[in-house]
């Protein structure tokens, strides 16, 4: 059984790749309930929730799966320049490039954008929307106004920065969905999902429901800490594998191994 | 290689520590199931005197505990409490209490007990903040408190920058708002000001090392392992290569 703990560890690299998704009732739930936002006749849809939640990797699947079937883009790094980010959309809109030193004439977009009314439906999903400023996020909804393009705009805030973000989008007429952390049941579904996707069922054995309480309580079920819990875990074990296996049980982990991840990681300290 | 000796040593501290209240514990067992049958006896004559000692001795054990246990206070307090109303209640019992206690000491093995303390505390430590909080606990807040404020009046501060940064392109300004944000932790603004500084002027080592760093910082690894390939692929830098080690072996 010779890096099989490589193995488990490389499940746990960051990822927003479809091929990675996971099936689990909370993202299954928000998924349907974006499906269901796309459908009816609303501007905005705003994807709120912590960094680590599942944002990206969602938004990624509402793409592949709708891709044939409606006209959606996703915009997965946020433009850096206002310039940048209506290049970007006049050549979706238009199919066509402008020139490197034109600027677009925002009111002519609008107009632009009336007139495809009825003709074409277009969704934009727009990943990490925190960074654009208030004046873009304006002229987004203007244009959104315009009911031919629709904007779905997936944004992280933390702390203090949450109430404003929050209160800017509660003034508008938007739907709001919230990605939450992880239940201790979704997240115990994603671990072992994640393994067993892999065929890593020993693994996946070894990782009994007291150790997934412990990672819980941990990580707070957010989904980047517990890739990175585990992944620092696995390679704890992939260690102890190849140079001093009387360290480790390969029935289950030893709550030791979970622990010092932990501690390396900061979550814990002495 | 893979660096595991000063973690595994790191762990024997952590688990020492989570075993204190334990150790606090069971001796003070042990200390009242000898001291009490012997000197119940020679307080015989007066029941309320004896009740009255007893209680003294609690209060006094209490207060020799809460600057050793820190947090754990509230958890050792309430396992003192038990026992120890057993045992001016009904003193015949105490024995008994004490046996299982013992018992069940070593088969839960002192590692999982650990564990326990760990998990129980996670959730403990809220409903300690709303009650009585220990005196270093307190510190800690207030010095939360002030940084907390030093923060947010600078903020306007950082916004006029940026404001500036808007109008002159200046790259000065924007590498200076990244190292600010990454030192505040700020990763995602540090990562964001690294790429309008490296927009600007693409040569800042600086700023590649901090737009390197804050995606490892939020959680993005094999990103950052990514840019910073290409990087020193067209730089050749010795930081950047040195960096790039470090991320992969995991030592960051
Ligand atoms: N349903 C899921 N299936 C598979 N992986 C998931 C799922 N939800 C979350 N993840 C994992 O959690 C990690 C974080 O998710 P993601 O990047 O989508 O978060 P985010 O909310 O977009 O974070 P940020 O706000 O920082 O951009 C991803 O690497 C992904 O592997
Ligand atoms: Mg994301």
């Amino acid at each position: 059984m010779k890096n099989r703990y490589e193995a488990a560890k490389n499940v746990f690299i960051d990822s927003v790749d479809i091929d990675d998704y996971i099936e689990l009732d909370s993202a299954g739930a928000a998924y349907k309930r974006l499906q269901h936002s796309l459908d009816k006749p609303l501007k905005m849809i705003l994807l709120f929730g912590k960094p680590g939640t599942g944002k990206s990797i969602l938004l990624n699947r509402i793409f592949t799966k709708l891709k044939f079937q409606k006209e959606i883009y996703y915009f997965d790094t946020p433009s850096v320049t206002e310039k940048e980010f209506f290049h970007k959309l006049f050549k979706v809109l238009t199919t066509q490039d402008l020139p490197r030193n034109t600027e677009v004439n925002f009111s002519a977009l609008v107009n632009f954008c009336k007139e495809l009314r009825g003709k074409r439906e277009i969704i934009i999903l727009l990943d990490e929307a925190q960074m654009y400023g208030p004046q873009m996020m304006e002229k987004i909804r203007l244009l959104s106004d315009s009911r031919s393009v629709k904007f779905v705009v997936s944004l992280h805030k933390t702390e203090d920065e949450d109430l404003i973000a929050k209160e800017h989008f509660q003034s508008r007429i938007w739907e709001v969905i919230e990605l939450k952390n992880a239940t201790k049941e979704d997240q115990t579904a994603y671990i072992h999902k994640k393994l067993l996707k892999k065929n890593l069922f020993e693994i996946a054995n070894s990782i009994k429901e007291k150790d997934m309480k412990l990672i819980h309580t941990f990580t707070k079920g957010n989904y980047r800490e517990c890739n990175k819990l585990l992944f620092t875990i696995f390679e704890i074990c992939e260690y102890y594998d190849k140079n001093e296996p009387i360290k480790i049980n390969y029935g289950q982990i030893p709550k030791r191994i979970i622990e010092m991840a932990a501690l390396k990681l900061g979550y814990i300290h002495v | 290689m893979y660096d595991i000796k000063p973690l595994e040593e790191e762990w024997k501290k952590y688990k020492r520590k989570k075993m204190k209240p334990w150790y606090i514990f069971i001796f003070v067992s042990l200390f009242f199931a000898v001291l009490v049958p012997v000197s119940l006896p020679y307080y015989k004559d007066s029941f309320f005197r004896s009740l009255k000692e007893m209680t003294k001795t609690k209060t006094e054990i209490q207060a020799q505990v809460q600057p050793v246990a820190k947090n754990e206070h509230n958890q050792s307090v309430v396992l003192l409490n038990g026992p120890l109303t057993m045992l001016e209640v009904y003193p015949p019992k105490e024995k008994k209490e004490e046996a299982s206690l013992l018992e069940t000491e070593p088969e839960a093995g002192p590692y999982d007990s650990a564990q326990e303390v760990s998990v129980l505390e996670e959730e403990v430590v809220p409903i300690q903040a709303q009650t009585s909080q220990p005196a270093p606990k307190k510190e800690i807040q207030k010095q939360k408190v002030h940084l907390n404020i030093i923060e947010t009046t600078s903020i306007t501060a950082y916004q006029e920058v940026e404001k500036r940064f808007y109008e002159s392109r200046d790259v000065e300004d924007a590498l200076f708002l990244a190292k600010s944000y990454f030192d505040q932790g700020k990763y995602q603004k540090a990562e964001y000001w690294a790429l309008q500084t490296n927009k600007v002027n693409q040569n800042i080592e600086e700023s590649w090392i901090i737009f390197v760093k804050s995606k490892l910082k939020l959680g993005r690894k094999n990103e950052a392992i990514r840019i910073l390939t290409a990087y020193v692929q067209r730089t050749d830098s010795k930081q950047g290569k040195k960096l790039l080690e470090q991320i992969k072996n995991g030592s960051l």
